[in-house]
């Protein structure tokens, strides 16, 4: 096992993570969105149901999501809904959408309801639907005051990625994993954290560039 | 008949009642102050008349033969419309941030002539043109409506690149930018710094001479004595006393304006 094996396997993991990753933002952001509407709705029985989904999801460990729904629709109803590495990875994105979407959507509850009301009423009084408040009053303002706690969280879905390996998927990790075990290298696991590193360092400067481009105005 | 006429307007929260039967009338092209101490029903009252807040009870009749009564309900689409009757301008401003002076008063003109547009005509080339027309429109009309409140080289700014008394004056371009029948401000001063609250009374006053209708509920005794054309005294949900400016300052009837006018 020289260097550039070692190199070609971690990418191929490292091709995976970053799927996962990508793949779990673009459905987990638009679903917490909906799931804290839920938590905010008036009409008391679904947001008491959004709320107690978000308390069981953030209560209980990403891990534990992670084999429940991958195993239990087997064995519970006997039917094999994810077969294959296909299947696998399918498993991890749909635990991982959302376990994240429950914990954006308490973000996105946050920052709607930190918009003081007065914006609400000034949108009301020139006439605006409550579609057009949302969308061309609040939620530029919303997304300025949750960025920094979004990057935080999707800062930890990088490295979260990496539980996908408990149902053997195939990412950074679980595609290494023999190096170190059994070959008793070291170096690949340093390897693997400058991987992680340069991610996040990349993603830092992403959202630093975005919280620069909104800071053109204050709220 | 009256441009605007309020009968037995009344509003509680709970168990609380705020307003307790108002009657008040305005002529077209008058301006009235409401002055009175906090508590007394004030801002309550201007939002009902805009519907922030529904009365409990009530009518409120408008000039072109619309009468709102509190004992019926309403869709969400036909409330929008009865607001667009009213204008308010906030206490706080309430100029949206990420947008420029211009787009605060743009935006939301334009959001209106839009869904007339889509409402007359079905989707196709016709419509596009018409909407585009539309919003070349409003966006004279927006630029032409900071000039006349003084504000023609600060479009561009965003609200925190501009003065309390700027901020104020941009929120009045923007709720005229709708015509409303009524224009009220709610303590349109009293956010502001004491040199800046001049530059906005200033634009009142202007407004007043090109025939606005206003309503505005003001603790600047001053403003109320100089520019109103009538002042009513609100007391514990109730209209104490109303008159013109000098019955009101010179002679009040009722203890309770002397004794506020006194303070």
């Amino acid at each position: 096992m020289n260097f550039w094996d070692i190199s070609v396997k971690l990418l191929d993991g490292f091709g995976i993570t970053c799927l996962l990753f990508i793949l779990t933002l673009v459905f987990s952001l638009p679903l917490g969105l909906i799931i804290s509407f839920g938590s905010m709705s008036k009409f008391k029985p679904l947001s008491w149901l959004c709320r107690t989904v978000v308390w069981i999801i953030r209560g209980t460990p990403l891990m534990l999501q992670l084999f429940v729904v991958f195993y239990v629709p087997g064995m519970l109803f006997g039917v094999r809904l994810f077969t294959g590495d296909d299947g696998r990875f399918l498993a991890a994105l749909v635990a991982f959408v959302i376990n994240y979407a429950c914990y954006f959507s308490e973000i996105f509850r946050g920052g709607i309801e930190s918009i003081p009301k007065g914006q609400y009423e000034a949108a009301q009084v020139l006439g605006m639907t409550a579609r057009e408040t949302f969308f061309t009053v609040i939620m530029m303002q919303v997304v300025k005051r949750i960025l920094a706690p979004i990057s935080n969280e999707v800062i930890t879905l990088v490295k979260d990625t990496s539980l996908a390996r408990v149902i053997a998927v195939g990412e950074i990790f679980f595609v290494n994993e023999m190096d170190f075990l059994s070959r008793g290298l070291v170096w690949p696991l340093f390897y693997i954290a400058v991987f992680f590193l340069v991610f996040v360092g990349v993603l830092t400067l992403l959202f630093g560039w975005c919280e620069k481009k909104l800071s053109y105005y204050k709220v | 008949m009256a441009y605007l006429e309020i009968r037995n307007l009344k509003k509680q929260f709970g168990n609380t009642r705020v307003l307790h039967g108002i009657d008040f009338s305005m002529e077209k092209g008058e301006v009235v102050a409401v002055i009175g101490s906090s508590g007394g029903g004030k801002t309550t009252f201007l939002r009902c008349l805009n519907f922030l807040e529904m009365a409990n009870e009530g009518t409120i009749d408008f000039a072109d033969g619309f009468r709102f009564d509190a004992a019926k309900t309403y869709k969400s689409k036909e409330i929008r419309e009865m607001r667009l009757k009213m204008g308010l301008v906030f206490q706080s401003f309430n100029l949206f941030p990420q947008y420029t002076a211009l787009e605060n008063v743009y935006i939301p003109l334009f959001l209106r002539s839009k869904e007339r547009i889509k409402a007359s005509l079905p989707f196709g080339k016709e419509r596009r043109a018409a909407i585009k027309a539309a919003g070349d429109g409003d966006m004279q009309r927006a630029e032409a409506l900071l000039q006349e409140v003084g504000l023609a080289d600060k479009m561009g700014n965003y609200p925190c690149q501009l003065s309390g008394g700027q901020q104020q004056r941009v929120a009045i371009a923007r709720a005229l930018a709708q015509d409303p029948a009524v224009l009220c401000f709610d303590e349109p001063t009293s956010a502001l710094d004491p040199e800046l609250t001049g530059e906005v009374l200033r634009v009142i006053s202007e407004l007043k001479n090109k025939g606005r209708t206003m309503l505005v509920v003001t603790h600047e005794m001053e403003f109320a004595r100089n520019v109103a054309d009538r002042v009513i005294f609100f007391a514990d949900g109730l209209i104490e006393e109303e008159g013109t400016p000098e019955q009101i300052f010179c002679s009040p009837k009722s203890p309770k304006t002397a004794s506020f006018l006194k303070h």
